[in-house]
């Protein structure tokens, strides 16, 4: 479309150039200066370019190339280490949780046992007092009930004199009577 | 109304060179050419002279005119065209630059005559078959006989195969030229226009030469880029020979 639209004004641009004088371009004496010029310029160009220009391009790509594959590189050896160290990381982690573990559980144990120990030793203790107390109470129940029979026959002995019985009564035999009542009141209580 | 050839018009500057028969006489054409070897030369040379690891703009520009002919030959030629490198962005800066610089008011546009574009085609074409003839002796005969063509229609096709090859510095020629030739004419019509028809009728064709001049720098880059990827291709045929 493009090339078509060109050419046809091309072809009419000629044909207009035909009528006053036409195309410069078709002077022979023309093309042997362009031609001998084009060579000294374009020789001249490509000695510039392949000579100056070409190599320090060239020169500065690949340098870029280079320091930009060695930062590639240095990052790859990088990221393995981090990987690495990573890696040693979650051992540890999990290391120390075994340890951790076998730490609370052997605690846990020494501490049962530990329990154990003094809880047995508490319990023995406290038989040993509650028996110990029972002694106690049982003796005090004994003493308590000798004692009151002690008082209770002088009190009755006591009584007996002041309620005008002149002969005195063997206190022996006041203190049988008392044991026998309250051996019996004792076997009803118990 | 000017003539819209005048433009193209080869005007000797100073006086007669001769040498020999040869007339070498210095003209706007020989001039234009200067012009664009020295904005190539200096351009290039400034912008690579640090090298740095991060380019400043202009070293910039230069490695992507570099990057853009490295991955055009190597698309179509291969690695093996390497050593022509240089010479193929010699090729393509000078025509692209020839073009660009034609597009300045009042220049002149280099690539706007058939010898000119005639003696780079003719030239590649020549290298070419050197190159083909070197590298694979008679054997590049075979770029003429294709595979797999039955062998009745063989002698038509190696004709016909023989006709495009010679053909092939007159096409390249011709279309930067009559592209160039066109494009700048065409301009220079619609420019005609615009004085012709005043500031009653001529803001149409004013906005055309607007227009056209943004075509024509696309045309520009673009017969220079075809100039270049066909001598690739061509360089492909005579390093690779496989058709």
């Amino acid at each position: 479309m493009l090339r078509v639209l060109i050419f046809s004004i091309f072809a009419s641009s000629a044909a207009f150039a035909a009528e006053s004088g036409g195309m410069p371009q078709l002077d022979p004496n023309s093309w042997v200066p362009q031609i001998f010029w084009l060579i000294i310029t374009f020789g001249g160009l490509y000695i510039v370019i392949s000579k100056i220009v070409f190599p320090r391009l060239s020169e500065s790509i690949e340098q870029r190339n280079d320091y930009v594959s060695d930062l590639v590189d240095e990052a790859k050896t990088l990221a393995e280490k981090t990987e690495k160290l990573n890696n040693e990381y979650k051992e540890l982690i999990s290391n120390s949780k075994k340890e951790a573990q076998e730490t609370i559980t052997n605690g846990r144990k020494k501490l049962n046992a530990e329990f154990d120990k003094k809880k047995n030793e508490l319990d023995k203790n406290i038989s040993e007092l509650t028996e110990k107390a029972e002694k106690e109470i049982q003796s005090f129940k004994s003493n308590s009930i000798k004692d009151v029979q002690t008082i209770a026959s002088q009190v009755s002995g006591e009584l007996l004199k002041e309620l005008s019985l002149n002969d005195e009564i063997d206190q022996n035999i006041i203190i049988k009577k008392i044991e026998d009542i309250s051996k019996k009141k004792m076997g009803e209580l118990n | 109304m000017a003539n819209p050839m005048n433009q193209f018009e080869v005007k000797t500057i100073g006086p007669k060179i001769e040498i020999g028969n040869f007339d070498i006489s210095f003209s706007n054409a020989s001039l234009f050419m200067v012009i664009t070897v020295a904005t190539i030369s200096l351009l290039f040379i400034f912008a690579t002279q640090k090298k740095s690891l991060v380019p400043s703009r202009l070293q910039l520009l230069a490695e992507m005119a570099y990057e853009f002919v490295a991955k055009m030959i190597s698309e179509t030629a291969g690695s093996k065209a390497r050593p022509y490198f240089p010479f193929i962005l010699t090729l393509f800066l000078f025509v692209l630059f020839c073009n660009m610089i034609g597009m300045i008011p009042y220049s002149f546009t280099v690539t706007s005559h058939i010898i000119v574009t005639f003696a780079l085609a003719i030239f590649i074409f020549i290298g070419v078959t050197i190159i083909g003839f070197v590298k694979h002796g008679f054997g590049y005969l075979k770029l003429f006989v294709p595979s797999g063509v039955p062998v009745v229609l063989l002698p038509i096709i190696v004709v016909i195969e023989v006709i495009s090859y010679l053909s092939r510095p007159v096409s390249l020629s011709v279309r930067l030229f009559a592209n160039m030739m066109a494009g700048h004419t065409m301009m220079k019509v619609f420019g005609g226009f615009v004085i012709s028809l005043g500031l009653v009728g001529g803001w149409l064709p004013l906005g055309f030469s607007v227009a056209l001049t943004g075509l024509e720098i696309l045309v520009a880059f673009l017969q220079a880029y075809v100039f270049a990827i066909l001598t690739c291709i061509y360089l492909n045929d005579a390093l690779n020979l496989h058709h």
